[in-house]
């Protein structure tokens, strides 16, 4: 397979990567790169549908063409609904591809490419170790308005998370930030691993973006939506920003590609660890 | 602090965004035909707490959220952060320059003045001094241009 030596961008918002497209039924040999380290990409075709291939996975055709991932694989989803998601980000697109739109895409390509090679033990300790730093864990002393604030809105999270799994993460003001007991971490650890490699791929970019694993747990167990999650990832911002006003081409731009990022992760992590299945319930009279 | 939390509020919102992303034919699509089955499907439910409707109604949620922060996003990336660097005729004209290349250009300026420079001195020359020394001179200016301009 021909491989050029342009840069490779994965997932968590790096703009340039390049996929490759091939006729369908072929997945080697007479596939042409298009490479996308700066320039940009002119939307190159017309309908974006769906398929299901061997082994009932999903695949994404545009144009008769199957989609491939950067490295080269075919990009096969394991469920509809992750395929219909990736096939409107496609469909969005309008002149030119702004990769850093899709965010859904971009998490299927590292689940299915793996760049960095990484296993499921890898991953999980990788995500645990934002619970040492946990943003929601680490309070300030002054000024009197954040304290408070942070104590109102960060404190139920964490006893809702302290309850839920039975463990014990304290706050501290400290610069070090909480001890957290090895129980804590074994718990978690186990939890995670519950997980498929896919919902930990989604789950790990959750926690990087929203730098919390606390936050991150709340809302993939539907305590929280997206939108309160960010708001609490963000408490201080918002904070300086209610007493210093709001900037919106910083501010608001941030809110909204974390939320966009956090609610594709969370999107992904649920399509990826649940199935369902339609009983049908016969009315009694 | 969640403001749109009935289903209804939340299938109309994820509807409007398809609208706004695909245009009229939007109802043709895949993404509307699957959500609607799945509105339709959660709906009716026996159970007083229904954790599969609980499930779906949050991933509705997310799923809007994202729709919604995705063209937010785009929209203001368009607004403050795609126009890239100005070009040189934009960035020449900020204070009223030309660039030496364009008509009205300062090199323009320079050969229409050797021009009318030129017109001057052939003028003089013709009614002071011979042809001769009128060629030597056009030649001499030619090469000098700066001692053109002094004489102007």
């Amino acid at each position: 397979m021909l491989r050029s030596s342009t840069l490779i961008g994965w997932a968590c918002g790096n703009a340039s990567w390049e996929y490759v497209v091939c006729p369908r039924g072929q997945h080697f040999g007479s596939a042409f790169k298009y490479s996308t380290a700066t320039a940009e990409r002119k939307k190159f075709y017309q309908d974006v549908s769906i398929s299901q291939g061997e082994g009932g996975v999903y695949e994404i055709n545009l144009d008769r063409r199957k989609l491939k991932t950067p490295g080269g694989k075919l990009f096969a989803v394991p469920n509809e609904a992750l395929a219909i998601a990736v096939a409107t980000e496609w469909d969005a697109q309008r002149d030119t591809l702004k990769f850093y739109t899709m965010h859904m895409t971009t998490l299927c390509n590292t689940a299915l490419d793996n760049p960095t090679d990484r296993d499921k033990d890898q991953m999980i300790s990788a995500a645990l170790k934002y619970l040492e730093t946990d943003t929601v864990c680490y309070r300030v002393d002054e000024p009197y308005g954040l304290v408070e604030l942070q104590k109102n809105e960060w404190d139920p999270a964490l006893h809702w998370i302290e309850n839920r799994y039975n463990v014990t993460i304290g706050a501290s003001s400290s610069i070090l930030g909480p001890e957290i007991p090895e129980a804590t971490k074994e718990t978690f650890r186990q939890h995670l691993n519950s997980y498929n490699f896919w919902s930990l791929t989604g789950l790990e970019f959750v926690i990087t973006q929203l730098k919390s694993v606390v936050l991150a747990m709340a809302m993939i167990d539907r305590h929280l939506n997206v939108e309160q999650a960010v708001l609490l990832s963000r408490l201080e911002e918002e904070y300086q920003i209610r007493q210093w006003g709001n900037v919106e081409w910083a501010h608001d731009y941030d809110m909204y590609e974390l939320r966009a990022r956090t609610a594709a992760g969370t999107l992904f992590v649920h399509l990826s660890s649940e199935s369902s299945t339609v009983k049908r319930k016969l009315m009694q009279d | 602090m969640a403001t749109m939390s009935s289903p209804l509020r939340v299938c109309r919102g994820i509807l409007k965004e398809l609208r706004v992303m695909q245009g009229p034919s939007y109802k043709e699509s895949l993404a509307y035909s699957y959500v609607m089955d799945q509105f339709r499907k959660n709906k009716v439910t026996g159970e007083r707490y229904c954790r599969a409707q609980q499930e779906a109604h949050h991933d509705s949620h997310t799923y809007l959220c994202l729709l919604e922060s995705t063209r937010n996003h785009l929209y203001l990336h368009n607004l403050y952060h795609s126009k890239g660097e100005r070009s040189q005729e934009e960035a020449a004209g900020l204070v009223g320059l030309r660039l030496p290349t364009q008509p009205g250009g300062v090199a323009d300026e320079h050969i229409r003045e050797r021009e009318r420079e030129s017109c001057f001195l052939q003028k003089k020359h013709e009614d002071d001094r011979e042809d001769k020394q009128h060629t030597e001179g056009v030649e001499k200016r030619r090469g000098d241009p700066a001692e053109a301009t002094c004489l102007a």
